[in-house]
């Protein structure tokens, strides 16, 4: 039986009016919901590594001004106030350091007396197996790297112990730890020298 | 099952969504629910349309439902749907090849067979994966972690899959064997 193309042409433009006009309907109702979804896993894969009572705001929602920086090592790109109870309890910095491969993004956590909380790799994409522990979470490196990190350590202590440092290296991995170290290194610096304005601040 | 409709069922999400048991039980879930879905709003349209323009408005039906699931899924289970990838968009193959292929002659059931028989093959392939990845078995999504285990990755999956399809003929021909036996 020949169904009439005129039928056809008219169900056709139907279901494809219907389709794409659901869809279109469905993505303008949920990108409000996608969009906040999408900050919260960032905020959550980012702030993971910090210690549970640091802080009760969401840090990601308070940047603090002067967050972008050039400094001697490595690039800052963003910071943020954490608070407790309204008073600035740390700051969380974001950095980029040139790596063996390529850059390293870190995070680092730097409470209000100078003390380096956490470092923790965002995004790198240094040697598998060597460089990249940065980004395991089984390596202890990193957190021996923020507790030893200090703000009155001279410029030589901030080195490999090899170079006559006070920071022990990753195996195999000397460029990635120097790399790392120096980052941590202007991070604290910076920090130190932004301190009165960033910590002054209260949560708006 | 006819042979034509096992062609309906596709070789990527049991390679590559079947790391661990609750994300083979997902996908599986997933393509049961957009399949029948799709079917369901093609039975009206089926007798209307036929040929080019019947594929054309299955086509159209897939892609549209496929991307509100996605956008479904990231709104509410954006993690998951960062575990699965890009493999509840490839289901959206599966409803038009459904459609195509056991779309006018076969009835209800034997689709919902071929989709659950899928889904238990995805489950099975999911548990045998993830109990020689990590030796325990438990419902959680996250596959990342089992590092670079053969079972987990591709090749693995590909050797998982033709074992099973070895002991499967294997008892199909053991059964023929006996009914010759009982003749003789």
């Amino acid at each position: 039986m020949n169904r009439s193309p005129t039928l056809t042409l008219a169900l056709l433009i139907g279901v494809s009016l219907l389709a794409l006009g659901g869809t279109i309907a469905w993505q303008q109702a949920l990108t409000g919901r996608i969009v906040e979804a999408e900050r919260l896993l960032q905020a959550s894969t980012w702030l993971s590594g910090l210690p549970y009572g640091l802080y009760d705001n969401q840090p990601l929602e308070h940047p603090l001004p002067g967050g972008q920086a050039e400094l001697e090592h490595s690039t800052l790109t963003g910071a943020w106030q954490a608070t407790r109870q309204g008073q600035a309890s740390a700051v969380i910095l974001r950095s980029v350091a040139a790596g063996y491969e390529g850059p390293i993004h870190l995070l680092i956590a730097i409470d209000a007396s100078a003390r380096v909380v956490a470092v923790k790799t965002l995004r790198q994409q240094e040697t598998p197996g060597l460089g990249d522990r940065i980004a395991g979470t089984d390596t202890p490196w990193m957190s021996q790297v923020a507790q030893r990190a200090r703000l009155d350590m001279p410029e030589a202590g901030w080195a490999l112990k090899r170079d006559n440092g006070q920071f022990d290296q990753l195996a195999g991995a000397s460029v990635t730890s120097r790399a790392v170290i120096h980052a941590v290194q202007d991070a604290l610096r910076y920090f130190d020298g932004q301190r009165g304005q960033w910590l002054a601040k209260e949560a708006p | 099952m006819k042979e034509k409709g096992l062609s309906a069922l596709c070789l990527a999400p049991l390679i590559g969504a079947t790391q661990s048991l609750g994300l083979a039980l997902l996908i599986g879930l997933l393509t049961l629910t957009l399949v029948s879905v799709h079917r369901l709003l093609m039975t009206p349209l089926r007798e209307r349309l036929e040929g080019f323009a019947g594929e054309l408005a299955s086509l159209i039906l897939a892609a549209g439902l496929v991307s509100c699931t996605v956008l479904a899924l990231k709104a509410w289970a954006l993690p998951l749907s960062q575990e699965l990838g890009i493999y509840p968009e490839l289901i959206a193959v599966q409803c038009v090849l459904f459609e195509s292929l056991l779309g006018r002659q076969a009835p209800w059931r034997n689709a919902l067979a071929l989709l659950l028989g899928f889904a238990a093959v995805l489950a099975t392939l999911g548990a045998v994966r993830e109990l020689l990845a990590t030796a325990s078995l438990d419902l959680t999504f996250s596959a990342g972690l089992r590092g670079q285990h053969l079972v987990n990755l591709a090749p693995g999956a590909f050797l998982l899959l033709a074992l099973g399809l070895a002991l499967f003929n294997r008892a199909r021909s053991r059964r023929a064997d006996h009914d010759r036996e009982g003749n003789r």
